[in-house]
């Protein structure tokens, strides 16, 4: 029952991700700097919920990305899935019940993310170099998704997991 | 016993999905940039981009609720005795001076595109920006003409005033754009004046580059720079924009030329897809025709 019910909760936010990317993501570009939704949805999932963390949905996800976007199909679908792997791995290994541990982890896989994409954007072809990659495009891009993960982290640890951010009487916040 | 199996079947499972979905991941990127523009993994990114079109035109309704979000906000710092007394009285008024500002600004930009049209003998169909990239690596927009309007790939796309990009994917309804200032973007210029012949490429930091032009030819800022036509890609003769920049002397062999095209790109909201030009701006009157003998990355690809 918990387990249907956690499975249409993150199936209903896939869906809001996507969407959010495809209308609202281009509205709140800062400069270069635009949002990836996508990957800061998928990642929280994965960091929230490291035991039953799929492959299914940042394939998914990772796809759509690419088909609604204008870069390499595949792309962002083989980086989701590593980095969502990598992520629930050092999450189920390192997670010490503080919050600090899911954000750290959250934000070095969405700087992973960025930083590989650029890679692969400039190997497929985008004009440019890595310092260009990293100061335009890679690191302000990533910031705006580490401010993102921020927000949506608790929300993903909330509704995702199926239980409260905060047990009363508990010191640990998840 | 049972579970313990039934366990070591579910992990291994879960690998074996993990590298299919590696494995299915690169497989499509390698296809993806070996196979053309009109290849079947290029012709479904164009096929959803028409199919979020819709979707991307909220988004442009979303952002103009954003702007008005900002205006409340820098209104609510005012006294609110008088903002009140100051909205019912000048609520009607503001309405309709906004209505009229924004057909007069329309209107301009409308006849901005027209006076364009004639002045190059442009031949296409004129559309609307509905939407904008949904990634920060891409500078593409959505316009709402499409295949059924006759927008095929490669054609040349003008904003109000020169070159805005190219048209990369064509759905029934929608075509996708890449701006000229995409870091994949090039297009075959040359300088007006000294008629030296070039590449202008976009780039990560949005500037508009001019490359290989010969070492000795002197360029100064204000140079007008317009499409040669060389390759096809781009109708000849065309506005790209000005010469904003130029960093070392002729002869210098790191010198970097950066032109600002008439107006930023990135803001469009109208524009006019070219299918056929005889344009007299290069200079030799030369007319040329565009379709789809383009491809992504224009002339310099």
């Amino acid at each position: 029952m918990t387990d249907g019910r956690e499975r249409i909760a993150l199936i209903v936010g896939a869906l809001i991700a996507l969407v959010l990317q495809v209308v609202l993501a281009p509205v709140v570009a800062v400069g270069p700097a635009q949002p990836n939704l996508i990957a800061v949805y998928c990642v929280a999932a994965a960091v929230a919920r490291p035991q039953s963390c799929g492959y299914v949905l940042p394939f998914v996800m990772g796809m759509a990305y690419d088909l609604i976007g204008g870069g390499p199909v595949g792309a962002m679908a083989f980086l989701l899935v590593l980095v969502t792997f990598a992520a629930s791995r050092a999450m189920g290994a390192l997670n010490n019940d503080t919050l600090f541990m899911p954000l750290a982890i959250l934000m070095a896989s969405l700087v992973a993310v960025e930083v590989l994409y650029g890679a692969l954007c400039l190997a497929g072809g985008v004009g440019g170099t890595l310092p260009g990659a990293l100061a335009y495009r890679a690191l302000p891009c990533a910031l705006y998704d580490c401010a993102a993960g921020i927000v949506v982290y608790p929300l993903a640890a909330r509704f995702l997991v199926g239980q409260p951010l905060q047990h009363p009487g508990s010191p640990q916040l998840r | 016993m049972a579970l313990s199996f039934q366990n070591q079947g579910s992990a291994l499972a879960r690998r074996v999905l993990l590298v299919v979905f590696l494995v299915v991941s690169l497989a499509t990127m390698t296809v993806y940039a070996r196979e053309g523009s009109d290849g079947v993994l290029h012709r479904a990114q164009a096929a959803v981009a028409g199919a979020v079109a819709p979707l991307r035109a909220a988004g442009a309704a979303a952002d103009a609720a954003v702007d008005g979000a900002v205006d409340a906000a820098a209104d609510a710092g005012a006294d609110e005795g008088t903002l009140t007394a100051l909205r019912e009285q000048n609520e009607q008024l503001r309405q309709a001076l906004a209505q009229g500002e924004e057909y007069r600004l329309e209107a301009q930009r409308l006849q901005e595109l027209l006076n364009l049209k004639d002045a190059y003998k442009l031949e296409g169909t004129a559309a609307r920006v509905i939407g904008r990239s949904t990634d920060a690596w891409n500078q593409t927009v959505t316009i709402d003409a499409g295949s059924d309007a006759g927008v095929e790939t490669g054609m040349t796309v003008m904003g109000p005033t020169g070159v805005a990009g190219q048209v990369v994917a064509t759905a029934p309804g929608s075509s996708t754009v890449r701006l000229l200032s995409d870091p994949a973007s090039g297009a075959a210029a040359l300088i007006q004046s000294s008629r030296a012949e070039g590449i202008v490429r976009g780039s990560l930091d949005g500037l508009l580059y001019l490359e290989n032009i010969g070492a000795d030819v002197t360029v100064s800022v204000g140079d007008v720079v317009l499409t040669s036509g060389l390759g096809g890609s781009y109708v000849r003769g065309l506005l790209i924009g000005t010469v904003a920049r130029v960093d070392g002397a002729a002869g210098d062999a790191t010198r970097r030329i950066v032109v600002a095209p008439g107006e930023s790109i990135r803001a469009l909201e109208e524009v006019f897809v070219v299918s056929k030009a005889d344009s007299p701006a290069a200079g030799d009157g030369g007319s040329a025709s565009t379709g789809s003998s383009g491809s992504q990355g224009g002339a310099a690809s």
